[in-house]
């Protein structure tokens, strides 16, 4: 087994999931402010929690990203992510049968994009990849052998024969 | 990486990509358009004198209607394909930006539709499958020009089929069945509740279209037909019989129309399904890819000795009443011929294991329990309810017949239940329902086997054998009450089968 190329996802990841924990604390703290009629008393706690709680995982996120790692080697992709509940996702390169490649509409990630893996059976989602990365990894999962036409082109026959 | 857009003022050149066929434009929002172009037009011609009194009574349905058709192009803008010889590449999206990449080699089937309305615009309904994916949507589902279509189908072709250094044009190989033969289908996978829900279904969507008073009008007539052909029997067996009998041969006609002009044709690797009159359908399906073949029998055809032979193949009967049909109907003999012509490497093999003697009780006792059950009840109503004594009679023959039906394909199911074996190709003859089968695969589309036995089988040596076969759908065989030196030895040869074949 030959290792061809192993790394991380990009930094946004962490930057992303941070802003929808921030929209999450911002909701929180609107309801406990302006429904917490009954509960008043206890609303400065309500308020200390939600904000330890974001703090937390402004913290999580940030070695969130470092947990989240692919590894392509001449075999198989695999990519693991998580830190108190680690998953791991591997699927053989003979297993492949499309990838996919997305990218969202924000502007200052639109160089980075995702790749979505489908293989008979399921599919892995390797999320906001370097450039290079992503190119590399589309490269040689969707380029991989076709018996017949790479014989015929390297013999220059014409594969059309009706 | 997606493709960089060509630089401005740099001509892009015409067979760069593949754009859309413009239908594809209405294509997806075509019900709504119907639902509010039908009114638009109607309030027109009351008010054709009248341009503006017309357009500020309807200026919202307009309005809706422009957006509609700017929404549909736009997203048929942004649709691209971009096919080379290894590979077709789709674009899509208007925010989020896709790139799908398709190896040929991984496509098990491109669809190609003609669908009658798309006719007259030379336009075709296009589907691309792999064995990946979600199993209720194609991998890809796009409206082209036909030629475009036809272009691409060409590319698959050079790919599935055996070309290159040192290999010979393939063989073509025709299989045109009977027209009756497509009849025998129909009839045998014809379904009353599916005919019930497709009338139900156009009764509905007549309503909406045409309105209620055409609805009110269709239901009506539907009833005196129904009082008129049926007026010895009591009315809730009249509509009951209708239903049924009804449902059944709307989808017969249905699915005679559908398979009507079949025709399948073997190119080396490739097999070629043509069907339909009004709607015709080309399907290319790569035959590394097919997972297994399904003959299936009823009771009366297995007793006149006749087959339908179904093939499973990733995106091959996917769409909503399709089926995968290979053999609409054949004979035994026909059965032969026919495999040896168009598909030699999936050969039904006799049973080498079979369930032994001593579990034929097993095998009989839940339909005559059915039996029995039946009798008893329908013994009792007709003593307790003097004065419904003729639907009694009738829904007590109406219960009869499914579970003496049942009785008969269970015994017969003794006689065909087994597992036979030809060079590491696998045969499975099971009962699934009423439906007799025979699945005949190769070891690598083998995706599961469990065994199982309870306590009552545990006494008399046996067990239940459930084979899971690699395709989209959940297709789980069936062979029960083998016994136990019979599972063994099969598992046996199964694991000697997995290690010889190549890619298992």
């Amino acid at each position: 087994m030959r290792l061809l190329r192993e790394g991380t996802v990009s930094r946004w990841i962490q930057l992303l999931l941070s802003l929808a924990a921030l929209a999450v604390w911002a909701g929180v703290i609107a309801l406990i402010i302006f429904f917490s009629e009954p509960f008043t008393a206890s609303r400065r706690w309500l308020l200390g929690i939600s904000t330890f709680l974001f703090g937390v995982s402004l913290l999580y996120f940030s070695r969130y990203r470092d947990s989240c790692r692919y590894r392509l080697t001449d075999e198989y992709i695999e990519y693991r992510c998580g830190l108190l509940y680690e998953t791991c996702s591997r699927i053989r390169l003979d297993a492949v049968m499309m990838v996919t490649e997305i990218r969202l509409p924000i502007p200052f990630i639109r160089r980075t994009c995702s790749l979505l893996v489908s293989a008979m059976g399921g599919s892995i989602l390797l999320p906001l990849l370097y450039p290079d990365d992503a190119q590399f990894l589309l490269e040689t999962l969707s380029e991989r052998d076709c018996p017949h036409v790479q014989e015929a082109s390297e013999t220059g026959e014409n594969d059309e024969k009706e | 990486m997606c493709r960089k857009p060509p630089k401005q003022g740099k001509m892009m050149k015409k067979n760069d990509f593949i754009r859309q066929h413009p239908a594809a434009i209405v294509d997806g929002f075509k019900q709504y358009i119907v639902l509010l172009l039908l009114p638009l037009l109607r309030s027109l011609t009351l008010f054709f004198d009248d341009f503006y009194t017309w357009l500020s009574g309807v200026w919202m349905d307009a309005l809706t209607l422009a957006a509609i058709i700017f929404f549909g192009y736009l997203q048929w803008y942004f649709v691209r394909l971009f096919p080379d010889e290894r590979r077709l590449e789709h674009r899509s999206g208007l925010l989020v930006r896709r790139c799908q990449f398709i190896p040929f080699s991984n496509i098990s089937s491109l669809t190609v539709e003609h669908t009658w309305y798309l006719k007259p615009f030379r336009a075709v309904r296009m589907r691309v499958e792999t064995d990946a994916g979600y199993n209720t949507a194609s991998d890809l589902k796009v409206i082209l020009w036909k030629k475009d279509a036809e272009m691409l189908e060409q590319k698959l072709s050079a790919v599935i089929r055996p070309s290159g250094k040192g290999v010979e044009e393939p063989i073509v190989r025709r299989y045109e069945p009977r027209g009756w033969y497509i009849a025998i289908l129909s009839f045998i996978t014809s379904d009353s509740l599916t005919g019930a829900i497709f009338a139900a279904t156009f009764i509905s969507q007549s309503g909406k279209i045409l309105g209620e008073e055409a609805e009110d009008r269709l239901i009506t007539s539907l009833t005196h037909i129904m009082r008129l052909a049926a007026s010895w029997l009591p009315p809730v067996a009249a509509v009951i019989a209708g239903i049924f009998l009804g449902g059944w041969l709307i989808d017969f006609i249905v699915t005679l129309i559908r398979h009507l002009g079949f025709q399948a044709i073997r190119r080396g690797g490739e097999l070629d399904i043509h069907c339909g009159i009004v709607t015709r359908r080309e399907y290319t399906l790569s035959i590394d890819k097919v997972n297994f073949l399904r003959l299936r029998q009823s009771l009366l055809t297995k007793l006149f000795g006749y087959y339908a032979g179904m093939v499973g193949c990733t995106g091959y009967g996917k769409e909503k009443n399709e089926q995968s049909v290979l053999l609409p109907a054949v004979g035994r003999e026909d059965l032969r011929r026919s495999l040896s012509l168009i598909l030699p490497e999936l050969r039904p093999a006799e049973n080498r294991w079979k369930p032994p003697l001593r579990t034929l009780w097993r095998i009989v006792w839940p339909p005559l329990l059915a039996c029995a059950a039946v009798l008893f009840i329908w013994r009792t109503a007709y003593r307790w309810l003097p004065s419904l004594r003729e639907l009694v009679i009738f829904l007590g023959i109406m219960l009869l017949i499914p579970s003496v039906w049942w009785l008969l394909v269970r015994v017969l199911s003794f006689f065909h239940t087994g597992i036979g074996l030809r060079e590491n190709i696998f045969t499975f003859r099971a009962v699934s329902g009423y439906r007799v089968l025979t699945v005949v695969c190769r070891a690598d589309k083998i995706d599961k086997l469990t065994v199982t036995q309870n306590i009552f089988q545990k006494h008399n040596h046996c067990a239940d054998l459930y084979i899971w076969l690699r395709s989209e759908k959940h297709t789980c065989l069936l062979v029960g009450n083998l016994s136990l030196d019979d599972v063994s030895a099969f598992l046996e040869q199964y694991r000697e089968a997995c290690r010889t074949q190549p890619g298992s």
